[in-house]
């Protein structure tokens, strides 16, 4: 009976899937992921050479020692240490409290699986890093989104990775600028690769980042991770604090009517705003937030921070 | 991925995007899977958005080697219990509705090999020629013809779908 079965298949898998519609809920998660994974990307390239961070604090400290940035000293990159000779803006007051608030923070929590639980968009969240890998599970739950996305093998930097990098402002904003732009460069050039290999011309269009864009963004990036310890996440800070176009606002309240220092800035490349709410008293993250031109926004709200010894399973599984 | 490229990528989902978690469900034969293979799709698919050519036969390649992929790592992982989803479309009206007769189907689709499973559907449900799908599968389009024939031969003495293959009962 050639051909009749087949139809049957074929009308049978038709008629047993018409009722299945893909929710706009993923296409726009993938949309806000793509932006994320770009960015996490850079940090990771940050950090995975964090450890020769000393060497090009050094070289970049003396070449440029005759211009330090209002509010930081290339010394220690402490406004302490530096003969306070230069005017703080109030933008750069409530920074740098919030830095000294980060620093007094309690270390990062013990166990190896930190568990973080989130509110993205509409949907619950909860993100396990491993501290040991930069392994990164995402478990969901809400209307149309998966339960569980693929494990980021490697996604985050890791606990150590995050421990060598340097916590003076000059030395941090250096290395940040640097491996942005190198991990730009090696991105743009393996585009390039792979349109030649197909036979096509190389036409990369990127926005013209600044180097203000670029440090702000990376700095941004770490301080959400929970495995970013006091000491980093109090020099990020300062390096906000000496980055140009951040607005400050000590009085905000995250989405979730928090209290909250909301650290901001536009890039000047891409219009797209960047806005990140921290907690006055242990500098950590409570919400992070990007704006596109036309009023598109996506929010991450981080809800709690604990760990464990073990990988925790899928909370949300049935 | 900037602000234009995204509308461009979220406009070829709007239109496509049903038919990918269709054959997302069909290839995986589990809902839940299901859904995990759609957006793994996505993803891979806004990574590149700028250098594909034909988004849609770079989604049918990717969902191939993500089944693939699933596949293995759960021959690792003991077989979760088969979950029926209902998401119970109010326009269903049909006494034999898809809500009704999807658990059959995926569950006789479960029963097949995962190459069976997909030349079944691309062949009957993406409605490629045996050559496009022995590409794809990088098998001779003899194989293709052969798999679809037992795999077809295997759907119709399923016990949850042997009523509708009413074509051929008495043989």
């Amino acid at each position: 009976m050639p051909g009749i079965d087949e139809e049957i298949v074929r009308e049978l898998m038709h008629r047993c899937t018409d009722d299945l519609h893909a929710s706009p809920h993923i296409t726009v998660g993938v949309v806000r992921r793509q932006r994320r994974r770009r960015l996490r990307n850079r940090a990771l390239s940050v950090a995975a050479t964090g450890a020769a961070a000393g060497t090009v604090f050094a070289v970049v400290a003396s070449a440029s020692g005759g211009a330090p940035r209002p509010g930081t000293s290339p010394a220690s990159g402490g406004p302490s240490s530096a003969a306070p000779a230069l005017e703080l803006t109030a933008s750069q007051k409530i920074l740098y409290k919030l830095s000294a608030a980060a620093a007094k923070a309690p270390a990062r929590p013990e166990g190896r699986y930190v568990v973080m639980a989130e509110k993205q968009d509409t949907y619950a969240r909860t993100s396990v890093l491993d501290s040991l890998t930069g392994d990164v599970w995402t478990y969901q739950r809400g209307a149309g989104v998966p339960s569980e996305l693929p494990v980021a093998r490697h996604d985050s930097p890791t606990a150590a990775q995050f421990d060598a990098m340097p916590t003076g402002a000059a030395a941090l904003r250096a290395l940040l600028l640097k491996q942005a732009k190198e991990q730009q460069g090696q991105a743009i050039a393996e585009q390039q690769k792979e349109l030649k290999a197909h036979g096509k011309k190389a036409v990369i269009r990127q926005p013209q980042l600044t180097d203000d864009d670029f440090v702000f963004e990376q700095a941004t990036t770490l301080l959400w991770n929970p495995l970013v310890g006091p000491e980093l996440r109090s020099a990020l800070y300062k390096v906000l604090a000496a980055t140009p176009g951040v607005r400050v606002d000590s009085h905000a309240r995250d989405d979730l009517s928090r209290p909250a220092v909301e650290i901001s800035r536009t890039a000047t490349a891409t219009g797209i705003e960047d806005q990140t709410f921290e907690n006055p008293k242990t500098g950590a993250v409570l919400e992070t937030a990007f704006v596109y031109q036309d009023g598109t926004k996506g929010t991450d709200l981080y809800l709690s921070v604990t760990s464990r010894g073990t990988l925790p399973p899928n909370p949300y599984r049935r | 991925m900037d602000r234009k490229q995204a509308r461009a990528f979220e406009g070829f989902v709007t239109e496509s995007g049903d038919a990918l978690l269709r054959v997302a469900t069909l290839l995986t034969a589990d809902p839940d899977a299901a859904e995990d293979v759609y957006q793994e799709t996505l993803h891979r698919l806004a990574m590149r958005w700028s250098r594909v050519d034909s988004p849609r036969a770079f989604c049918r390649r990717v969902m191939h080697n993500i089944v693939i992929d699933q596949a293995r790592a759960r021959k690792r992982r003991p077989r979760e219990l088969f979950a029926v989803h209902d998401r119970g479309d109010p326009r269903a009206g049909d006494p034999v509705t898809a809500a009704e007769l999807r658990p059959a189907l995926l569950a006789a689709l479960g029963t097949l090999t995962l190459q069976q499973r997909t030349v079944v559907v691309l062949r009957y449900f993406d409605d490629l020629s045996e050559n496009e799908v022995a590409e794809l599968l990088g098998v001779s389009p003899g194989t293709v013809k052969s798999t679809a024939s037992r795999a077809v031969a295997q759907l119709r003495t399923q016990p949850g779908l042997i009523a509708l293959f009413t074509s051929d009962t008495t043989r």
